[in-house]
């Protein structure tokens, strides 16, 4: 028997609305030790309310949030200690150099080892000798996230990271989340990019409106039993195999998911007058579109 | 430890040409004491001045009508300006001290760390004060090394205790510019609402004292609760000389409020993106 993992972030029930803006609602996740979890959802959706709360940036309206077991409002500075945040809009001391804004965020921490510093820096080509205010936006970002990292923490909350990061840092980045991950570090990423999330996490949540409609696990997001269908035809066509559904028309292209026999489906086709058909696998952007109905 | 560096670093020009500027202005009007001690002058303006109506003198600070030729009913009067400048610069620490964190979204960094939201005020408070007492101690100085220079240091102890004393109201308005600091979501306004809150009630407490019927309303304006003048008398034994112990009382009581309404307030407080 496969021993029980043990749970990071426990939501129940929580719900944070605040004035006319949308908040979350009733929301119950739990985000397991070492995993990857990615967290999708439009601008608007309450991925940043929903991680605002977890920082007690915001209290619950309703509901509790745990991290470690404890209380994510009475016991946020013990937790934090644990914690590592990047956040999707980075505003840091301006009058500071990079090193002095990674040596005040290492002294909340016990134990820094400065040379992991040194490492990081290195590592995402950061200037250390560099002023805050002299950085680009995708500088600020390399800060955020070697701050985050120094401290080898238990749980990394990720909002947006790779927003300003070039393709090579994006790359270095869920390089370096992976190595995390082999330790131990558990990983909450928040993202637009969906094929990111897709490549790196085991399991996903998908928000809408403030409420979570699906948790999924990656890996059985259905890449090869379920194929999506485009077909191009002369005139509408009414396909009879078994294991079709969500089709619809647009033009004269037939869309459709299929899950059953190719062989079948292919038999059937050479009945009509085919002009061109392509076949895909079902991506976690397929998944998404569907719940927001476009 | 580390916030309260990271603040003092922050903070501590502004202090420190806060200090200067005060300081300059205390040195340029103590300049021209030798000028007042002359008794013609002083003879002069007292003639003169017994021409203005007395609700006029009392709005002045001149209630009793100050002999300049005396010290420190010159250095208390020349004062009064000085402590002005000091209970704004209070306010202003005050006010910026957590809304200015938010303004510029700096907070969301401290937030994410293992810092609790009371230790963010105490080590911004403990800061400030330091601030506070950095401008203090440099216009204390810079009444020490006048009072040197005109009386051959006499007046050391009245100087250090007019000082102290008037450390008061300072605090007072510093623990309401925390208060309303933790109010505000961003430091955009802060300037000016310390300096409109510090003139309102400044003016309301000027009229008080030029109109008898409205004399409770001198309540609202902590710096009008003891002038640095009456504090000198009371010390000095004056005759007739005394405290005003229930603004010192209401004083107190205005400090903690401050004081505790930051804490109650900044930690329910929603940070909003």
């Amino acid at each position: 028997m496969k021993p029980k993992k043990e749970i990071i972030i426990e939501a129940v029930n929580l719900s944070k609305n605040y004035g006319s803006a949308r908040g979350i609602n009733n929301i119950n996740l739990q985000v397991f030790d070492g995993e990857m979890f990615g967290f999708i959802g439009p601008n608007g959706a309450g991925k940043s309310t929903f991680i605002r709360t977890m920082l007690n940036f915001l209290f619950p309206t309703a509901g509790e949030i745990k991290i470690f077991g404890m209380d994510a409002v009475t016991d946020s500075s013990i937790i934090k200690e644990n914690i590592g945040y990047v956040p999707s809009e980075v505003n840091y001391y301006d009058y500071m150099r990079v090193i002095d804004l990674l040596n005040f965020a290492a002294s909340f921490h016990q134990n820094v080892d400065l040379g992991r510093i040194d490492y990081l820096c290195k590592k995402f080509n950061l200037d250390k000798t560099r002023k805050i205010s002299e950085l680009s936006f995708g500088n600020k970002k390399k800060v955020s996230i070697v701050q985050a990292l120094l401290h080898k923490p238990k749980l990394l909350i990720l909002d947006e990271p790779t927003n300003g990061l070039d393709p090579l840092m994006q790359k270095e980045l869920f390089n370096t989340l992976k190595e995390a991950k082999k330790e131990g570090t558990t990983v909450f990423l928040s993202s637009h990019n969906l094929s990111e999330v897709e490549r790196h996490c085991d399991r996903v949540g998908i928000i809408k409106e403030g409420i979570i409609v699906d948790i999924k696990d990656v890996s059985k997001i259905n890449h090869n039993t379920i194929k999506k269908v485009v077909i191009t035809t002369s005139k509408k066509i009414n396909l009879k195999v078994k294991g079709i559904s969500n089709s619809y028309y647009a033009k004269h292209e037939l869309h459709f998911r299929f899950s059953g026999n190719i062989n079948e489906l292919l038999m059937e086709l050479s009945k009509y007058d085919i002009k061109d058909i392509s076949i895909f696998p079902l991506t976690l952007e397929d998944d998404f579109l569907e719940y927001y109905g476009k | 430890m580390n916030l309260f560096k990271v603040e003092i670093k922050k903070n501590i020009k502004g202090g420190i040409i806060w200090g200067i500027v005060l300081s300059g202005i205390l040195s340029l009007y103590m300049a021209f004491f030798p000028t007042m001690r002359e008794a013609g002058f002083s003879e002069l303006m007292d003639g003169k001045l017994d021409m203005l109506p007395e609700g006029l003198l009392d709005s002045l600070g001149l209630t009793e009508m100050p002999d300049f030729s005396i010290f420190m009913e010159y250095y208390t009067y020349v004062f009064q300006f000085i402590i002005i400048g000091i209970a704004i610069y209070a306010m202003i620490l005050g006010t910026k001290a957590l809304s200015k964190e938010e303004g510029d979204k700096t907070i969301e960094f401290l937030y994410a760390k293992s810092v609790t939201r009371s230790q963010i005020i105490i080590s911004k408070m403990i800061s400030s004060i330091l601030l506070l007492c950095i401008v203090i101690l440099m216009v204390m100085t810079t009444s020490l090394v006048a009072d040197l220079i005109h009386t051959s240091g006499k007046n050391t102890l009245m100087i250090l205790i007019v000082n102290c004393m008037m450390l008061i109201p300072i605090l007072v308005y510093w623990s309401i510019g925390f208060a309303i600091s933790s109010f505000l979501k961003d430091d955009n306004k802060s300037i000016v609402i310390a300096i409109s809150l510090f003139f309102g009630t400044y003016l309301i407490g000027m009229v008080a004292n030029t109109i008898a019927d409205l004399e409770m309303l001198k309540y609202l304006s902590p710096i009008n609760y003891n002038s640095a003048a009456e504090i000198f008398k009371f010390f000095d034994n004056r005759i007739g000389a005394e405290l005003n112990i229930s603004a010192l009382i209401l004083s107190a009581f205005i400090f903690a409020s401050g004081i505790v309404t930051t804490f109650i307030k900044y930690n329910e407080k929603n940070l909003l993106s």
